[in-house]
């Protein structure tokens, strides 16, 4: 989602890897666009198509009004409450799909910040996602993925304790939530001597 | 086996330095004769409970254990992927073991134990209870000290598969 940590994050490879995690997981790409599209905006200002008849082929050529296809800020916290994410992930998101340009991005972040986004929300009856609602959801999906993945045998134990703790979650804390879960038995440690000893 | 007087380099993980933290072993990691213990710069930021650091930091100053960094290019690229499944000090140990020609000593099973044996083969794999059997035999250790210790580690959840090391010497 482009951000569900800080901001001062946002340069940390892994933050970024996990925000563009986070925003497919949250927001997927056929999703977003689908609920755009129910805007009716997010389309090509020019559009062609070709319609057939039994004359022939029919070029059609159109070209919606300027302007029209431009999300507003109203479009975007309709939006957030549908994908359950607070204004700013929308907004990154939508900006990563070049749905809204940097310069929109902008526009839409300050009116944002304003807080124009709550004053809509309050109006449409829309409760507000707030980022700190957006990060604890990320986290605990997050978190439960990690699970799955050491439980697997996709990631180990201390790749498992480093997730854990980027979310906050300490070591003992995850290995107790490890063993109550039953999630791996581990067999008793063979003796392992290197033949190269001397 | 190595040529006599030559001496084998072993990268020490994170496991490896807790579990000798508990049973009060570390600073015999450097009184095994033929081996030389390292620890790279990632095993030693994953030590953070003060105790253990502390035996940590006294067994590099008494020079049991060595510090080491990833200092090429494709030991970082390495390093990287194989971060991706295991932790910064596992994919450290690997890195160099793997680049350098050392053993690893790690008591991580699953995926790592997986990872190791891929990249080095079971001849450069070494973990806690080999290292107890090493120093019975040399002598640094008895049995019932490293039973003792067993017993210890027994306590902190690290369980194996034998019941004395008199079985496995």
């Amino acid at each position: 989602m482009g951000h569900v940590s800080r901001e001062s994050e946002r340069g940390d490879l892994l933050e970024v890897r996990a925000n563009v995690f986070a925003a497919n997981f949250l927001m997927p790409e056929d999703g977003v666009r689908q609920f755009v599209a129910t805007l009716g905006k997010g389309s090509a200002s020019r559009l062609h198509a070709e319609v057939f008849d039994e004359s022939g082929v029919v070029p059609i050529d159109s070209r919606t009004a300027g302007g029209s296809q431009e999300l507003q800020i109203y479009d975007v916290v309709k939006f957030s409450h549908h994908f359950g994410v607070s204004v700013l992930s929308a907004l990154y998101r939508l900006m990563n799909l070049r749905l809204i340009t940097e310069k929109q991005f902008g526009d839409l972040k300050q009116m944002d910040s304003d807080g124009m986004s709550k004053q809509l929300a309050d109006l449409l009856g829309l409760c507000q996602v707030s980022e700190v609602e957006t990060i604890s959801a990320f986290y605990r999906r997050y978190l439960v993925l990690a699970l799955e993945a050491y439980r697997r045998e996709k990631i180990s134990r201390r790749k498992l304790i480093e997730i854990a703790s980027k979310l906050g979650v300490g070591a003992t804390e995850i290995e107790q939530v490890v063993q109550s879960l039953g999630l791996v038995r581990d067999e008793p440690a063979e003796v392992l001597v290197p033949t190269v000893q001397p | 086996m190595n040529p006599p007087g030559s001496t084998s380099i072993v990268i020490t993980d994170t496991s490896i330095l807790i579990n000798l933290s508990h049973t009060g072993h570390l600073s015999l990691l450097g009184k095994v004769v033929g081996l030389r213990f390292v620890v790279p710069d990632e095993v030693v930021a994953e030590v953070t409970e003060t105790e253990q650091l502390r035996i940590l930091e006294a067994a590099i100053a008494d020079g049991s254990l060595t510090r080491e960094s990833i200092a090429s290019p494709d030991e970082l690229a390495l390093f990287a992927e194989l971060s991706q499944t295991l932790g910064s000090g596992e994919s450290a140990c690997l890195a160099l073991a793997s680049s350098r020609g050392w053993i690893v000593a790690c008591d991580e099973k699953r995926v790592f134990i997986r990872e190791a044996r891929s990249r080095l083969g079971d001849g450069r794999i070494l973990n806690t209870p080999g290292l107890y059997v090493l120093w019975i035999r040399a002598g640094i250790l008895s049995v019932e000290e490293a039973d003792a210790a067993k017993a210890i580690l027994d306590g902190n959840r690290f369980k194996m598969s034998f019941s004395s090391f008199r079985d496995v010497i």
